[in-house]
This record gives C-alpha cells, structure tokens and sequence, in this order.
C-alpha cells in the first residue's frame, strides 16, 4: 500500500479532527489519502483506529459499517441497465416511503455506477473508451458489481468495476476544483464531470472507502447514514491502493 | 432515473408571466437550447424534476452562463433541487428563489408530505417555517421537518 503523503509518518497520513465538509475535501486536495471526523465527545473512533493499523500493517481496512453476511448483489451491463438496476436497489433496501434518503441513495448510485462506466475503461492509448453520449454495452470482463444491504442504522453500498483506472491524484484534483477557492466555478466544461460526481457522493454518505488495485479493479464503498443529519461531523474518507 | 422519465420543457402563461416547466430528469443528454429563444425574464418551474446528475449539473451550470444578464427566476424547487442549490452555490448562480419545497415525514407512521413555500418566508436566511405539522395520514402523530431549517435555506443567504 502506497502513501500518498511521500515520506510521511503513518500518523501523518490520516487526518484526525472535527471537520466541515469542506475541511475535509481541503484535506483530501492536500494529499491526505485518510479523513476522518468525528465528534464522539471524546470516545473512540473505531474508524480511526482501524486505518491506524491498516496503514501500520499494509492492508486494507475493513470498517465496522462494511460488516455483514446478508449482501444482495446487482450487475450492472449496460448504462442503461442502470435505470433498472438503481430503483430496484431502492426498493430492495426499502426505501419506498422515505424519499429524502430514497433521493440520496439514488443519487450516489447513479454516480457510483456512471463513474464505473465511463472512467474505468480505457483504450491502448490511454484515453476513457467510453462516452457518456453513448449507450453502453458493457463486454462480460466490464461488468460492474454491485453489494448492498441496510439495517437500522443506514445502508451500505459497494460498486466494483474491473478496469482500475482511478488514480489518487484524480481525486485531489477534483476535491481541489470543487473544495478549493472559487470552489464551484471550476466546474469545467472541458473536462468530462469536473469531479463533481465524486463531490456529490462524498457530502451525500457518511463513509467513503475507495481501494485501487492499479489496472484490475476499482471497489468505492459507501455508507449512508439513517441518522438524522444531526451529526454532520462524524464521517471518513479513505483511499486505499493495493499492490 | 428512467428512460422514460427523460427530460421536457414545457411552456405555459400563468398571470400573464411565461412559466417553462421542467420535468423529468436532468443528465447528460438535457438540452436547454431552446430557452434562449425566450425573450424577457425566464421563470423557471422545477416542480417536475425527478432526477439530477452530475453531468446534468454541469450542464445547467454552463448552461447559465450563456443566460448571463437575463433575470432569472427558479419557482417550485424540490428538495432534490435544494440540494444541489445548497451543494453547487453556481447552479443557482445569480437566480431568485422564488419558492421551495420542503419535507415532511411523520414521526408515528413515516407518512412523506412536501409543503410550498414562497420567498418571504426563507429570505435571508432566517427561515419561518413550522417545525412541524399535523400528520393528516394517522392523525396521531406530527409531521416534522426532515432536514435542518438553516442547513435546507443555506441557499437564501
């Protein structure tokens, strides 16, 4: 596992505190591959600690809001098996009569998944295969995989693409357009997104967890909160890069 | 986000004022071309959004900038809507906010209500809204406001 920060101390990678959103998104631009804040009033951050040995050790992480045995799974073929695939997702999470998160989920899947489709696939020269203009079919070793399941206390989301393409700094300089000054207005329209997607996700959940394996696969794993946003300082970000 | 559910404007004349209806959802196939025939202030409707993307936000937001100088003005705003006013400050841009709704969700059995709201009761930022209402579904419990009054009207300031 690859730190981000060159030369930096394990503790130096994570960035531990009460943040806004947008301190955090400043953290992200800073080149911290590691966020977390909480306001436990001094408890312990089970999140934290578990990044503190992940790093320590050289592994991934695993979260106590990633861990369950009752996933279901979805596969996305197409883009436009995603119109589909999203609502039943919704529906298999039993989001029917709560439409302010029911809107939230569907969201980030809708984000998750385009980003899978349209940013992991490259061509022999380097460039997306893919355009959004387009629909897409999806060969059988594109498919994207999907896990999901909710409890009580929010609802857990995995997509998992087969190209590995997304690179750390892709995700500072999208954090750095979109948290950094003059945020917004760099929404640029030469570039495809301008990063807005992953924005878009990471104020919509609670836990983000994004693990690269560099030309395999891609896995942004997300947790959404059922709490009301009473708590809007408890959430993590963290990048992984298997090797 | 359905394929049928695709994006329409729809023009009507509501008090002698032209009012183009939004509806469906907004991605990366949504052309807005045809709004800059309209001559005068454009009042916009988004009642009728179901769905909004990334890529549809980019859209809109580069979109504004060919609208640039004409008075604009958003009515019936979702709160899928309100959120993407509160998270990209430029897709409101220089816009007037001339009503939103605002959600509801009863705390005995979960019943969801969205309430009009117009400018004057959210202007600068200091909300009157009720906290909560009557549910008129179980008739037993109350209907709170499912979101943070100040975070829901960040927009307004």
């Amino acid at each position: 596992m690859k730190p981000a920060r060159k030369n930096a101390l394990p503790e130096e990678q994570i960035a531990l505190g009460t943040f806004t959103r947008k301190e955090a998104g400043k953290k992200v631009a800073l080149g911290f591959q590691h966020v977390h804040s909480q306001n436990n009033c001094g408890k312990e951050d089970a999140c934290a600690r578990a990044t503190e040995k992940a790093i320590t050790s050289g592994k991934v992480a695993v979260y106590p809001w990633e861990e369950n045995k009752e996933s279901q799974t979805a596969i996305i073929s197409s883009s436009n098996s995603r119109y589909e695939v999203i609502p039943a997702i919704a529906a298999g999470l039993k989001l029917k009569h709560k439409r302010g998160l029911r809107e939230r989920v569907e969201s980030v899947l809708e984000e998750l998944i385009t980003n899978a489709i349209y940013h992991a696939y490259t061509r022999k020269d380097g460039d997306e295969k893919y355009e959004r203009k387009n629909v897409i079919q999806l060969e059988k070793s594109e498919v994207i995989k999907i896990k999901y399941f909710g409890n009580r206390q929010g609802y857990f989301i995995s997509v998992k693409d087969c190209g590995g393409s997304m690179e750390f700094s892709d995700l500072e300089k999208s954090f750095g357009r979109c948290y950094g000054s003059g945020s917004y207005s760099q929404i640029d329209s030469k570039e495809s997104g301008a990063g807005l997607g992953m924005y878009l996700i990471f104020e919509a959940v609670t836990h983000v967890k994004v693990v690269c394996k560099r030309g395999v696969s891609t896995t942004i794993t997300v947790w959404i909160s059922d709490e009301h946003p009473a708590k809007p300082e408890n959430f993590s970000f963290n990048f992984f890069e298997e090797e | 986000m359905l394929p049928m559910d695709k994006f329409k404007m729809e023009s009507t004349m509501a008090n002698e004022k032209k009012v183009v209806y939004f509806k469906g959802a907004v991605d990366e196939d949504t052309d807005f071309n045809a709004l800059l025939k309209n001559e005068g202030p454009l009042r916009l409707n988004f009642a009728g959004v179901t769905a909004i993307n990334s890529c549809g936000i980019r859209s809109w937001v580069n979109f504004l900038k060919e609208l640039s100088g004409k008075e604009i003005i958003y009515e019936e705003c979702p709160p899928l809507i309100v959120r993407q006013m509160n998270m990209v400050p430029s897709f409101l841009g220089k816009a007037q906010v001339a009503s939103v709704f605002i959600p509801y969700i009863c705390d005995n059995c979960e019943h969801e209500k969205t309430v009009l709201v117009t400018e004057a009761q959210f202007k600068g930022g200091n909300p009157q809204v009720a906290e909560t209402i009557p549910c008129e579904n179980c008739k037993k419990g109350e209907m709170e406001f499912d979101g943070q009054p100040k975070q829901y009207f960040a927009f307004s300031r």
